[in-house]
């Protein structure tokens, strides 16, 4: 479906994928920093979410924020507009529609992610993506769903990947997570400009691959930063209810963060999209069916801008860890 | 050292900043003094609401860089680079003296100031990177042979007589030119430094070197401690909120706000009982590959902020390098108005319009 949306951008999607794949990276890349679970903890999460489980999970809440005013997506939003004294901005937001049916081929690819939050604080989510690779089980979502971000704590407990999920109704089933990845610049110092995360999940219950029964986007790194970006996710937090996928269509990049200039790895990317908690790791695909960015955060007195990572070389080297695990 | 010294003054003939290398009697700068750039930096990004440790190295960046003169044209230069940051800030302060003999303190009367924020190469003996088609820096740091130590002396808390920075020349090409020329910068040898900021952190703040540690949090730049601005944390305070209930002076704030996708204009002005008004722009903006943070401050008599005592009118009139004036008035409801041609001309920026609807304002009183 989302070809048809863009059919003239097919042809040149593939020469400009087949030319990042090929592309060797513009610095060496750090090793990505992963965490294998145990497969009695993909059993338990198998049997740990159920449709009422699911319903009660809210965006991660993370525990310390490190700046002033920015929110994660995947974060409750704080009061900031109302904090800051200034007046709510009431401007016209870009649209984040409900997708009609996030079963169909082109949508099915993109999920939701929950988690049970260490110490017991509660359940967690995200949204995320199925990616094309040799074990046909790979999601790529936002590091701050896999991990707290400057330290080696994973958010390793009942992590399951939940393709095409609506109303509470799992489409495709559940895929739990076997082995959880992050970029180097996340995982050492928590940098906004590389938060992006990978699992790599094992079977449903009916015993499918994540590739055979969704399929997957194709992925591409080092292009420029100025695409159009169709942005997926599942926002759980008002106006929306996180029930269904949304998407923003025909986005384009916009500028670089200012605060990006301070964090290590290349310039994020801005869109334009009113996201909320639990969009956070939700693709912006280009080309139709082209995964180069996950969304990472927002300022809680601009709900019309989006931040995500640039698609570089320590998200290749994430990808590629991934892409090998057995 | 002569031959530096001939070196220098070879140089010096073709550019003028090399005239400034440090002096070897020049006493060592403390550790406040070596952690200053970063300070004002990191105040900087808190006035625009990005928090305390927007700036918040962690500790394994380990080297922070930093070069500092004065330019041919009065403007005082500076570079800091740590990471893959290099930012290199443009400005200008005039002061007066205030006060008696040993009383006597210098007060900023006005500061003109502009940081272009760059993502670049920076290691432990070099800094390089391009500020677009306003210019690029490419040096590498010399070590003069003097060094600061982790001692009483330089402020250390906790003295352990370590290395914290190595005082030096950065060596290479330095050039930039200000947005319409208002500065011109083409430098070759400049004094600067070349810190250990694990060091210094553990100096500051006395711990142990390899402590995990955190930059203290940013103070508020200017001595302006505007509610929903800036709080000792970098949280966003609440407006009207009395958050120092001392027997200070009352004081009346206003603050004017516009935000966009990338870019965040402030205007505020704050005024303590029987005290002089201060007046501050702030405006960020990320365009291509720099980010720019630019800052006008003025102080004023305190006549040129006035407001009626239900803090439903005000008007400003703040003194260069703002012009014009402004209104506040509250409607019905929650309705203001912010009219007035008030305007300001930050460097690189001139006639920046501070009023209008896409402003959000509040007027409030602390303490």
């Amino acid at each position: 479906m989302r070809d048809r949306r863009h059919p003239r951008r097919a042809a040149a999607a593939l020469l400009a994928v087949a030319v990042a794949l090929l592309a060797t990276a513009a610095g060496a890349a750090a090793a990505p920093p992963s965490a294998t679970l145990r497969p009695a903890s993909s059993r338990h999460a198998l049997s740990f979410w159920t449709p009422q489980r699911m319903r009660r999970a809210r965006p991660l809440d993370l525990p310390a924020p490190r700046r002033g005013g920015l929110v994660h997506a995947s974060a409750s939003p704080a009061a900031d507009g109302e904090g800051r004294g200034v007046e709510a901005d009431s401007e016209a937001r870009a649209e984040f529609a409900a997708v009609e049916d996030p079963t169909a081929p082109g949508f099915r690819r993109n999920g939701v992610i929950f988690i049970s939050l260490p110490g017991g604080s509660g359940l967690g989510r995200c949204s995320g993506t199925s990616v094309d690779a040799p074990n046909r089980s790979v999601v790529i979502t936002a590091g701050h769903c896999v991990n707290l971000g400057g330290s080696r704590r994973w958010f390793d407990r009942d992590w399951v990947f939940v393709p095409g999920y609506h109303d509470g109704i799992r489409p495709f089933g559940v895929f739990p997570a076997r082995w959880l990845g992050a970029t180097a610049p996340w995982v050492e110092e928590g940098s906004e400009n590389a938060d992006v995360g990978a699992a790599v999940v094992g079977r449903n219950e009916k015993g499918q691959r994540l590739g055979g029964a969704v399929g997957g986007d194709r992925i591409a790194f080092g292009l420029p930063p100025g695409q159009v970006f169709d942005v997926h996710g599942y926002p759980a937090e008002a106006p929306f209810d996180g029930a269904t996928q949304r998407l923003c269509a025909g986005t384009p990049f916009l500028g670089h963060d200012l605060a990006s200039f301070l964090w290590r790895g290349p310039l994020n990317l801005a869109i334009s999209c009113d996201v909320t908690g639990g969009a956070s790791g939700g693709g912006w695909t280009i080309h139709g069916d082209v995964l180069n960015s996950v969304t990472n955060y927002g300022y809680g007195d601009d709900r019309r801008t989006d931040f995500g990572s640039y698609f570089g070389g320590a998200v290749r080297a994430l990808y590629r860890k991934a892409a090998s695990v057995r | 050292m002569r031959g530096r010294r001939l070196a220098c003054l070879l140089l010096a003939l073709t550019a003028p900043a090399c005239a400034a290398a440090p002096a070897a009697a020049a006493p060592a700068p403390s550790a406040r003094a070596l952690y200053a750039g970063v300070a004002r930096l990191n105040g900087q990004l808190a006035l625009m609401g990005q928090g305390a440790s927007a700036l918040g190295l962690p500790p394994r960046r380990r080297t922070l860089s930093e070069l500092r003169f004065e330019n041919r044209d009065g403007y005082t230069i500076s570079v800091v680079a740590f990471g893959q940051t290099v930012a290199l800030d443009v400005s200008r302060a005039r002061f007066r003296l205030r006060g008696r003999g040993g009383a006597r303190r210098k007060l900023r009367e006005r500061v003109l100031e502009t940081t272009y924020l760059a993502h670049g190469r920076v290691t432990p003996g070099s800094i390089e990177a391009s500020f677009g088609g306003l210019g690029r820096i490419s040096m590498r740091f010399r070590p003069g042979g003097r060094q600061v130590r982790a001692t009483r002396g330089a402020g250390c808390r906790k003295p352990s007589g370590a290395a914290i920075a190595q005082l030096g020349a950065f060596e290479g090409v330095l050039r930039f030119r200000g947005e319409g020329g208002y500065t011109a910068v083409d430098a070759r040898r400049v004094p600067g430094r070349s810190v250990d900021l694990r060091a210094l952190l553990a100096c500051l703040l006395g711990v142990a070197p390899n402590a995990a540690a955190s930059l203290p949090a940013p103070h508020a730049p200017l001595g302006i401690r505007l509610p929903g601005l800036v709080s000792p944390r970098g949280a966003p305070g609440v407006p009207s909120t009395p958050t120092h209930p001392s027997g200070a002076p009352r004081s009346t704030s206003l603050l004017a706000s516009r935000k966009e996708a990338l870019a965040r204009l402030v205007f505020a002005t704050q005024e303590r009982e029987g005290g002089a008004a201060r007046f501050l722009a702030v405006e960020q903006a990320s365009a291509g590959s720099l980010g720019i943070v630019r800052l006008a401050y003025a102080r004023g008599a305190a006549g040129r902020f006035s407001f009626d005592d239900a803090l439903a009118a005000a008007t400003v009139h703040p003194p260069a390098p703002f012009s014009g004036r402004a209104e506040l008035r509250r409607g019905p409801g929650d309705a203001k108005s912010w009219s007035g041609p008030l305007a300001v001309s930050f460097l690189g920026a001139p006639g920046v319009p501070l009023t209008g609807p896409p402003f959000g304002v509040s007027l409030s009183q602390g303490f």
